[in-house]
């Protein structure tokens, strides 16, 4: 790798897809064109770059801008009603505290709150969601759902305290120091891998899942073992997210999207050559008990993850939920026609129109032992009974 | 120069700039030098991220346009409306604090 691919890789980190690629696009087409003045003015190629480099400057510097800006949104594409709203606390294994962060009671009452009129304050794709369940489900039976699910541990934003995150790290082997821009620069024990994570922008809480996905970014070994507070191995070193009172559970770690944007790109880059957005939402246990129709007898052991896909309305891309196969079923929004036996994509999207979540596609997630290897495969309707 | 001066302005500074015209990253580097004569000197990479902020706030459009030296292209950016009426903004917000200072600490500002 030359100097220009090291530089643009390192102040690119924690950046994803397209946008990765348009802001890699950008700082290559600007140090070409430095490098190119220096070529006129007498400097040759080699030297006329490294000079173009310097003058852009420090790529963890520059990362550090285009990260927090660019990855804030990317976790606001959590759109689900419930995961926007979720409070809970999460402490790392062995003693050190860590904390989600809890969004304030106002918001979490506007959010529950699905009469027409506080329907009209949303935007529009949000809105729709909530109207076309609404079409299958009782106000008080979705609101109801919405409010337990709130005070559950599992949903929202996983938030690690920076300084016990350093702390645990440390006594794992790791060399933890702190990033001019308040994350943490983390060498693992093993000698050579090293990453980079950005704190956020108020207080000193890193993402969970951004920081699994700078060790990815940085093709360190990632794998989760355990459904709930599950064990997160970097490399060598190892640590448990989650405790007995604040539990943690496997999908709300994996759904992030820093976490899987990978796979999932791929695999909705055969769905859709359009721009698609994804939208993520999440599949609580407790929503099970309350809204039973939901579920579906499905043909696998329990505990295994899968992958639901519905067509969210023309131009608003796809959604989908992470859930665990629980007593031989699956849960679904919808059910009211028979699953269709489909082995290609363009055949379920030919069965279904956008906005249609009768027919949900459903995926395997084949494996999780080691996250950059992800990998989903279709489900025959045949699994289900 | 005071970093902390150059992040307080550096929006200002560069909606200025964009007013006369579109332009792309080094064109704004070089001017911001060329007119302040090296006062203000910040590293291209500190511009991106300032960039991408004020297009994220819809105060300016960008296009990657292709230059006659050929390789890369490089992204072109342009003053909005909104972005206009934000320099306004910032320019009065910037007339007032420094009669605030000046009243503070006296002297010429």
């Amino acid at each position: 790798m030359n100097s220009l691919e090291k530089y643009l890789n390192e102040a690119t980190r924690g950046l994803f897809g397209k946008r990765k690629k348009a802001v890699q696009l950008e700082l290559r087409g600007a140090i070409e064109d430095k490098q190119h003045r220096y070529r006129v003015a007498g400097l040759g190629e080699g030297q006329a770059l490294e000079r173009a480099i310097k003058d852009l400057g420090n790529a963890r510097a520059v990362q550090g801008g285009f990260f927090r800006l660019h990855s804030a949104p990317l976790l606001g594409q959590l759109g689900a009603l419930i995961l926007a709203s979720s409070a809970a606390v999460l402490a790392l294994w062995p003693s050190s505290a860590a904390q989600v962060v809890a969004l304030t009671p106002s918001a979490t009452r506007i959010l529950c709150d699905f009469s027409e009129k506080a329907l009209s304050t949303l935007d529009i794709n949000r809105a729709q969601s909530i109207r076309s369940a609404l079409k299958s489900f009782p106000l008080e039976v979705l609101e109801e759902s919405c409010r337990i699910n709130q005070s559950s541990s599992e949903g929202g934003y996983i938030f690690l305290d920076r300084d016990s995150l350093a702390l645990v790290l440390g006594k794992a082997g790791a060399t933890v120091s702190q990033t001019a821009l308040g994350g943490l620069d983390v060498q693992l024990n093993d000698g050579r891998s090293r990453f980079f994570t950005d704190n956020q922008e108020k207080g000193q809480r890193i993402s969970a899942s951004g920081f699994i996905a700078s060790a990815l970014q940085a093709k360190v070994p990632v794998r989760l073992e355990g459904l709930v507070n599950p064990r997160l191995f970097i490399g060598q070193t190892s640590l448990v997210i989650g405790t007995a009172q604040t539990p943690v559970s496997l999908s709300t770690l994996l759904l992030n999207p820093p976490v899987l944007s990978t796979s999932v790109t791929k695999l909705f880059s055969s769905l859709d050559k359009e721009n698609v957005i994804i939208r993520f939402d999440l599949e609580h246990k407790a929503q099970k008990g309350k809204l039973p129709k939901l579920e579906r007898k499905i043909a696998l052991p329990d505990k295994t993850l899968v992958l639901v896909v519905s067509r969210s309305l023309k131009g608003y891309g796809y959604d989908y939920v992470i859930s665990e196969v629980l007593n031989g079923q699956v849960p679904l929004y919808v059910t009211q026609k028979d699953p269709a036996q489909v082995r290609l994509v363009d055949s379920w999207k030919a069965l279904t129109e956008p906005g249609d979540d009768n027919r949900s596609l459903v995926l395997k997630l084949e494996r999780i032992d080691d996250l950059r290897y992800l990998n989903f495969k279709i489900l025959p309707a045949s699994l289900f009974k | 120069m005071d970093a902390n001066l150059l992040k307080g302005t550096l929006d200002l500074i560069l909606l200025s700039i964009l007013e006369r015209g579109e332009k792309y990253g080094g064109q704004i580097i070089g001017e911001v030098q060329l007119e302040t004569d090296g006062y203000f000197s910040f590293k291209e990479g500190t511009l991106y991220p300032a960039l991408h902020r004020l297009e994220k706030q819809k105060f300016v459009t960008a296009e990657f346009r292709q230059l006659p030296r050929g390789g890369s292209p490089v992204r072109f950016y342009q003053l909005t409306e909104a972005g206009g009426k934000a320099l306004e903004q910032k320019r009065f917000e910037l007339t007032r604090f420094n009669a605030a200072v000046r009243t503070l600490v006296g002297g010429e500002l």
